[in-house]
């Protein structure tokens, strides 16, 4: 089964991901000046890329609650918009402060989800508290879904941080065994992101809802990292898509995989429509950031549509 | 960023919610004691190891918890479940066929659980609600309040007092009763404190 998107969905998308490039400032701006304001004073394009990455988890908010069958109405993207501000700081935490600090933020996490505690050290760290905090009284957090999502999605960055400080143990493995990890290891931190964002956005979801949510999240990870191939390869780090002799055509395979399983779970509709949408749009600038940054260079910094 | 105001200038600053919230995490340093005990606990491990079911996201399949045919690459992507509907069974394992089951619990006693959540937090946190509320009360929002609430219950008639006083001593003597109860079950049979919630999940 192929998805054969129309003009209309492509210019709906179109329209939404500009709408919510401006109302992800409005969400997270007031937080960033209140608890961490050198972020935008001091690095304007890791704050721009912030903002990016929130306007995009906002767009697959909006698919994901119409596919719940709820309207994405303000306090849903206010939701969708901390999520998105929760995951790039937490992305930061693991990315960009070196082994020693990431292991240890994965430390406190694990203390947060066992216990509520979380030992603040900076502005950036308030910053983050301060969206986990609103996020979770944003909806009833302790609902048996949402708290497994949180958790799976925080087992899948611990093994992905496991991988990434154990370069020999990955090394000494088989090619194919290595792939076979690095893959898991991409579809479960995207899929069970994805069911994070769907759960505090829509009270219940089918199972169906749910499988499908899970394949639409795992496929962005892997867009997501054959856009980056390049920067993670200059970072020293491993990833499927750059352990792959010929990532685009991988990518197009997994792509068509993906969208079929979309078809097939998901019941037609506008939210499954937009979803798909979205990852059409997100598939060819990804394709062009790949081509890109072989041709250019670039870096992890850089801030891509 | 597009203002040029000076951090938090002209913009909302942060609001009770997120204070209270920080308020809370400065109190793991003030009272280490106080903060042995958990605030808020997400990881259900423990519950969803008991739980009748599991639902493999990635081939979507429905299972009956340790079922062997559960792949190896899925069991990453496993989600508890503790009850299923007959819509649901379409996505059964042939294998293990799950059936929905009238005795399996969603979420036992819920309402007393959540009971306990509310007095556990009151009774962890009460020297802080306490501060909060004289503080509150001192300040002109709360004096107004203040002023409302007994012009409020000036107003009301007899039996209305009667009933709010009789609503009030109620919620105490119900707090102070299920803290009692909690304390009793939190002993070890020779009558020490067991430590940590011991209250165990919602959906356990």
């Amino acid at each position: 089964m192929t998805w054969t998107g129309t003009p209309a969905i492509a210019e709906r998308v179109d329209l939404l991901a500009r709408r919510y490039r401006g109302a992800a400032r409005e969400v997270l701006e007031p937080l960033v000046l209140a608890h961490h304001p050198a972020l935008g004073r001091e690095s304007p394009a890791e704050y721009r890329k912030m903002l990016e990455l929130t306007a995009k988890m906002m767009l697959v908010g909006h698919a994901c609650t119409e596919v719940g069958d709820f309207e994405f109405d303000a306090a849903r993207q206010r939701t969708a918009a901390l999520f998105g501000g929760c995951c790039f700081l937490a992305d930061s935490f693991l990315d960009d402060f070196g082994p020693a600090a990431m292991a240890d933020y994965l430390d406190r996490f694990t203390t947060l989800l066992e216990t509520g505690w979380f030992e603040i050290r900076s502005d950036r760290e308030r910053l983050f508290y301060v969206i986990v905090a609103r996020l979770f009284a944003a909806r009833d957090v302790l609902t048996p879904l949402l708290r497994q999502a949180i958790l799976q999605l925080h087992l899948a960055q611990a093994e992905d941080v496991r991988m990434r400080l154990d370069g020999a143990g990955l090394a000494a493995l088989t090619g194919g065994r290595r792939r076979a990890l690095l893959r898991q290891c991409a579809r479960d931190r995207s899929g069970h992101a994805i069911l994070v964002l769907a759960n505090f956005l829509v009270p219940r979801l089918t199972l169906d809802q749910v499988a499908g949510l899970f394949c639409a999240g795992a496929l962005v990870m892997f867009i997501d990292d054959h856009g980056d191939c390049h920067a993670d390869r200059q970072d020293g780090r491993l990833t499927y898509m750059n352990q792959i002799s010929d990532p685009e055509r991988a990518l197009r395979r997994l792509f068509a995989k993906y969208t079929s399983q979309l078809l097939a779970i998901l019941p037609a509709g506008s939210g499954r429509d937009l979803l798909l949408g979205f990852l059409t749009r997100y598939y060819r600038t990804r394709l062009a950031k790949h081509r890109q940054q072989a041709r250019m260079g670039g870096s992890a910094w850089d801030v891509h549509e | 960023m597009s203002t040029g105001n000076e951090p938090g200038e002209g913009r909302p600053g942060p609001g009770f919610g997120d204070w209270a919230a920080l308020s809370l995490q400065r109190l793991r340093s003030h009272d280490p004691a106080r903060a042995a005990r958990p605030l808020l606990r997400i990881d259900n491990r423990a519950e969803a190891m008991s739980a009748p079911f599991q639902f493999d996201v990635v081939g979507g399949t429905l299972h009956r918890t340790g079922c062997r045919a559960i792949p190896a690459s899925a069991r990453t992507a496993l989600y508890a479940l503790w009850r299923i509907g007959p819509e649901e069974q379409q996505r059964a394992c042939p294998w293990c066929r799950p059936v929905p089951s009238e005795q399996h619990q969603d979420v036992p006693a819920e309402r007393t659980a959540l009971l306990f959540g509310l007095v556990s937090v009151i009774d962890q946190f009460a020297g802080v609600l306490k501060e909060r509320g004289r503080d509150f009360q001192r300040s002109p929002g709360g004096q107004q309040l203040s002023a409302q609430l007994d012009q409020l219950y000036r107003t009301l008639g007899q039996r209305e007092k009667a009933l709010l006083d009789t609503v009030l001593t109620t919620l105490d003597q119900l707090v102070e009763r299920l803290r009692k109860v909690d304390e009793e079950l939190g002993r070890d049979p020779d009558g020490r404190g067991k430590g940590g919630d011991g209250r165990g999940g919602a959906d356990g």
